[in-house]
């Protein structure tokens, strides 16, 4: 009883501490613009951009999700997983200067204020902007989930939807006091703790199971089929594109001071990846073990539980819960700025703010309230997420190569791959195993060559 | 250098790296020092890609400064 009360006071102090982070980030900030709240006026340099944009990667899902995939699902679970994170990095290294150029020349905000400026079609700019609000509906469920096994593990006598509540405040208050600069401040205190946590859990391992024995439960893993393979190679594909035209990592990308921050970040992004074979020793650890878990995403914490001291399992419990806040701020300020800029048009500057703290709001309380009710239905959304997400994809970089292609052919091509791949998705018609995300890509891909085809000679509209 | 260069060590090499082999590594039996194959070479990729974008940024860099003079 004492040890947890022990790893309850780090965990608080932690806890606290971010937010007494979120508030020095307000300095000198006080009375931001909506440039200010949602891009950080584009003034961040290298070391902030980067802590954004890896948030993505060590989310709560990822932490806690990566050790439980690979207990389960094996070798094509970590060669998925892996492989579409890690490739998004070279992709993003060529592709994500040209959309921090393509939003400066479009003063954009969001990832939809591109499509505005470069294609004449307020359908088309309603059509991206709902897209991406419904695909990243799922992720404060996800996120609030998360917080509440990982909270739970403390036995606090509060109920889930009371911890569920107070993740939704610390939140809210987080980006009321400075927007997208409480969340960039923050992840530095979490990717800190998450180092840590990740390294002292690895340490504790080793010290715990002879290498031997870790080696004979990584033989044991589950090996790929023929089958496998094919869907593995065609989603690593769509979601490592995928990942890099996100409608929140694109609104990252706007924070950055210069294009070459953003590029020099994606060559050490990999390495930053180091710690993914350390999380794994979890999973071999509870398997050499038969380690007993209380979840089937538990692992991580299961086997900080059975081998760190308190103060350690306050840490990593920490670590978990700020991954899960600061990617849950993340997707609020996008969808908040998505529906303040794009959906509701011409409002003033100073009102978008506010109606961006209004959509805020109701996505957390939506969060919280799908994470008590919804949770089989959550996981489905989830699945569609990169099906969806991948379409924005042929568009991107029309607007980035500034390629002449009528707005018509690219909002046609856009919806034929979302309805292509999500109807594939939930039809069951066999695909040989290939992602429909993947033939959808191709459907969409193949009409905006065609506009480019047929519409060569036309320029394309700038503001 | 002409700017394809970069682009083939930045982004075809990474990709053919991880997707060339995954299929055969991850579904053999072959093991490296113990541990299976597919999960050694995964993690010799990381650094492994942050190493041909580092050599991408440097021929961009070449070819920048070629341009200039």
């Amino acid at each position: 009883m004492t040890e947890m009360r022990v790893a309850s006071t780090v965990f608080i102090a932690i806890i606290v501490l971010s937010f007494v982070v979120a508030l020095v980030s307000r300095r000198n900030h006080a009375h931001q613009n909506s440039r200010d709240f949602f891009a950080a006026s584009g003034q961040f340099g290298g070391v902030l951009v980067f802590l954004l944009a890896v948030g993505e990667t060590y989310s709560i899902g990822s932490i806690m999700g990566f050790p439980a995939g690979a207990l389960h699902d094996g070798i094509p679970f970590v060669g998925w997983f892996l492989g579409y994170i890690l490739l998004a990095y070279p992709v993003g290294y060529f592709l994500n200067p040209l959309i921090w150029k393509a939003g400066r020349r479009a003063e954009a905000l969001t990832f939809a204020d591109l499509f505005r400026t470069c294609f004449p079609s307020r359908f088309l700019e309603i059509a991206v902007t709902l897209s991406a609000i419904f695909f990243m509906l799922p992720f404060g469920e996800l996120q609030m989930a998360g917080l509440i096994a990982t909270i739970g593990e403390f036995h606090w006598p509060f109920s889930p939807v009371v911890i569920a509540g107070g993740c939704a405040v610390l939140t809210f208050s987080w980006l009321a006091l400075s927007g997208v600069r409480a969340p960039a401040f923050v992840s530095a205190i979490k990717d800190s703790i998450v180092i840590l946590a990740v390294v002292f859990i690895s340490i504790a391992v080793l010290r715990h199971e002879s290498w031997h024995g870790l080696v004979q439960a990584s033989r044991s893993m589950k090996p790929a089929t023929a089958g496998d393979n094919v869907h593995t190679i065609t989603t690593i594909i769509i979601q490592a594109l995928g990942f890099c035209v996100a409608p929140q990592s694109i609104a990252f990308l706007f924070t950055a001071r210069s294009s070459g921050i953003v590029r020099r970040n994606q060559i050490l992004m990999p390495l930053y990846m180091l710690m993914f074979p350390l999380l794994l020793l979890c999973t071999l650890y509870a398997s050499a073990t038969g380690l007993p878990l209380s979840g089937k995403n538990t692992v991580f914490i299961d086997v900080a539980l059975a081998l760190l001291p308190s103060w350690g399992l306050g840490l990593v419990m920490a670590a978990c819960a700020l991954s899960g806040l600061v990617i849950l701020a993340g997707i609020c300020l996008c969808i908040g700025s998505l529906v303040s800029r794009n959906l509701v048009h011409g409002l003033p500057d100073s009102r978008q703010k506010t109606c961006a703290k209004l959509v805020i709001t109701l996505y957390l309380v939506f969060s919280v309230y799908t994470a008590m009710h919804f949770s089989v239905l959550m996981p489905v959304l989830t699945t569609v997420y990169y099906l969806g997400i991948v379409q924005f994809f042929p568009a991107v970089l029309c607007v980035c190569l500034e390629l002449r292609v009528p707005s018509g052919f690219v909002t046609a091509g856009f919806l034929a791959g979302e309805a292509m791949s999500v109807g594939l998705a939930f039809s069951g018609v066999p695909v040989g195993n290939v992602n429909p995300g993947f033939i959808g890509l191709v459907l969409n891909a193949g009409m905006v060559a065609l506009g480019l085809a047929a519409n060569a000679s036309r320029p394309v509209p700038r503001r | 250098m002409p700017a394809y260069s970069g682009f083939a060590v930045g982004l075809v090499l990474p990709f053919l790296a991880v997707l060339g082999p995954l299929p055969w590594l991850s579904s053999g039996t072959l093991v490296i020092g113990g541990i299976p194959a597919a999960l050694v070479w995964l993690f010799a990729c990381l650094p492994l890609t942050s190493l041909c974008m580092a050599v991408a940024w440097k021929l961009e860099k070449r070819d920048r400064q070629d341009r200039d003079d």
